[in-house]
């Protein structure tokens, strides 16, 4: 009985000292006091420049989309919302698209095998054509969405040419929050150009 | 006793005929139906000025008085052509009402949860394009077990289907917009077939304005085509530009997007409330004599009766819905009225 109030007593003993050694562990970042500063709020989004005749100040306009989506990373613990109407795809949508664009062309062709043997000159012809375009059309859409000249593909400070303006400009931008009270800035990169001025 | 839909079948092959005779003497084109069809187009010009002066303001007017008595003149249509006894038809309607009762379901989840924020953004994606795949794989095995049915190869439907089904991965919220726009135009499908079977001579004048169509809506978006946003100065005005698509078709107007979904939406309850009920059962909307779930043996008149009645009870609540708090019964009404989108395949695929 005795033995058996001594183990006890010294699991007890045992367990109380190793609260307090876990509660002495230092946090990863070495420093126990301060805790880790949450990792800085920023993300990142399209960014166009057009010149507008009309216009009489600039704006910056931001898409309410945009907007919710910087509402929902600074109040929501960085979660990033999907913006609404964009084509951005998960990898498990375009897995998905993808299976079943094959299929569809597996079904289609396994159809046509089928249609040869039977009648259906008319429905053959009429898919074929289907297909064919479709074909354009995606061709078309392709080539309809070829870019601009290099020099207006980026945010760069050799944007600020009279060559640019009729195409505009667009590219990647970083949005930063930060506690200044200064205006909203955009800081253009001019290190890779000096060397070509 | 001749039901509605033995009427229809009956009517089948001398309606044909008589459209046949109709098309012979399509060349002339009699004076009546020049003037039926002109009678048409007037109204949709008219509709497409009114609609466009006003979008938001008619859209609400529109949805008010007319969404729930077309659901309602949905129903009795559907019930005359429900055949009694399903016989070998039996697979088809199975899949079709249980496919329509699942869908309804599953969509008025994917509501609650989207606004309960039980779903984050890419879950409510990852849903809305898995509903849409479910909805097409649906509408695949309808037409090819039609197609069974009458001895025709339908499987290249199933090639169609994963293509579409590959859209609604690649961008769900567009094709979610795609169905609020084609919806309105599978009356006009319905309206032509119906002609077609019980009044012939009345499908001149009906084509000649759904050829019209195309250029009132062109008319519509070159009035339109440089108009400003339309202000969403309330949650309702942000509601019903989102609906139409607004934010999500880049640098279209959503006064454009919403006039043209409200003038479609109208082509739609016409069709519907006024079109269909006169080329079908006319008068008769009340007299279950004629409706063959009522009348056949085994048949239970007094079910159909009371449905139809707790149909108006529905579209009464609904009125007063829709007057206590428009902009909640609004969204609630288009979550539930999915229900009539879907019925609405399972009819039109046999009736093609």
């Amino acid at each position: 009985m005795n033995a058996l109030l001594t183990r006890v007593a010294l699991g007890a003993l045992l367990l109380a000292c190793s609260v307090t050694a876990l509660a002495d562990i230092p946090r990863p970042d070495g420093n126990p006091r301060r805790p880790a500063p949450p990792p800085p709020a920023e993300f990142s989004t399209r960014f166009s420049i057009s010149p507008d005749v009309r216009a009489t100040e600039a704006r910056l306009v931001i898409p309410r989309a945009v907007w919710q989506e910087l509402r929902t990373q600074f109040d929501g613990g960085g979660q990033t919302a999907n913006t609404a109407g964009s084509l951005r795809l998960g990898n498990t949508q375009t897995v998905l698209a993808g299976i079943f664009l094959s299929l569809a062309c597996a079904c289609g062709g396994l159809w046509l095998v089928r249609a040869r043997r039977a009648d259906g000159r008319a429905a053959r012809v009429a898919f074929g054509l289907l297909l064919v375009a479709s074909g354009g059309a995606a061709a078309g859409a392709a080539y309809a969405n070829a870019g601009p000249p290099p020099v207006a593909r980026s945010l760069t400070s050799r944007i600020l040419i009279p060559e640019a303006q009729p195409y505009g400009v667009w590219g990647e931008v970083k949005i930063e929050i930060v506690d200044d009270s200064g205006p909203v800035r955009l800081v253009l990169p001019t290190g890779k150009d000096r060397g070509r001025e | 006793m001749v039901t509605d839909a033995q009427q229809l079948s009956a009517h089948g092959p001398r309606a044909a005929g008589a459209g046949r005779q109709t098309h012979s003497a399509g060349a002339r084109c009699e004076p009546r139906t020049l003037t039926y069809a002109a009678a048409g187009v007037a109204f949709c010009l008219l509709a497409a000025g009114l609609i466009s002066w006003q979008p938001l303001q008619l859209s609400v007017a529109t949805v008010f008085l007319f969404a729930g008595p077309h659901n309602l003149a949905e129903f009795r249509y559907f019930l005359a052509r429900l055949p009694a006894r399903w016989g070998r038809s039996r697979n088809f309607f199975v899949v079709g009402l249980a496919g329509v009762a699942l869908l309804t379901v599953t969509y008025a989840l994917l509501y609650a949860a989207g606004q309960a924020w039980y779903l984050s953004a890419d879950a409510q994606t990852f849903g809305v394009a898995l509903w849409e795949t479910a909805l097409v794989l649906w509408l695949c095995v309808l037409v090819n077990l039609r197609g069974r049915r009458r001895g025709r190869d339908r499987t290249w439907v199933y090639a169609c289907g994963f293509a579409l089904c590959a859209g609604a991965w690649v961008a769900p919220l567009w094709f979610g917009v795609a169905l609020v726009y084609l919806h309105p135009l599978v009356a006009l499908w319905f309206l032509d077939r119906q002609l077609k079977r019980t009044h012939p001579r009345w499908r001149n004048a009906y084509q000649l304005c759904l050829a019209a169509l195309p250029v009132v809506l062109c008319l519509l978006w070159a009035r339109l085509a440089n108009a400003p946003d339309l202000p969403a100065a309330d949650a309702l005005a942000w509601r019903i530009t989102r609906h139409a698509g607004a934010g999500l078709v880049p640098g279209v107007s959503s006064h454009l997007l919403v006039a043209t979904h409200v003038f479609l939406e109208t082509l739609h309850y016409g069709v519907w409330l006024v079109l269909l009920p006169a080329a079908s059962y006319g008068a008769r909307a009340w007299r279950v004599e004629r409706v063959p779930v009522a009348v056949a043996r085994g048949g239970r008149p007094r079910l159909v009766k009371t449905t139809l009645a707790l149909g108006v009870c529905a579209v009464c609540a609904l009125w007063l819905g829709f007057a206590a708090d428009y902009a909640t019964t609004r969204d609630l009404y288009f979550t539930l009225a999915v229900a009539h989108v879907l019925a609405e395949a399972p009819f039109l695929i046999r009736l093609l």
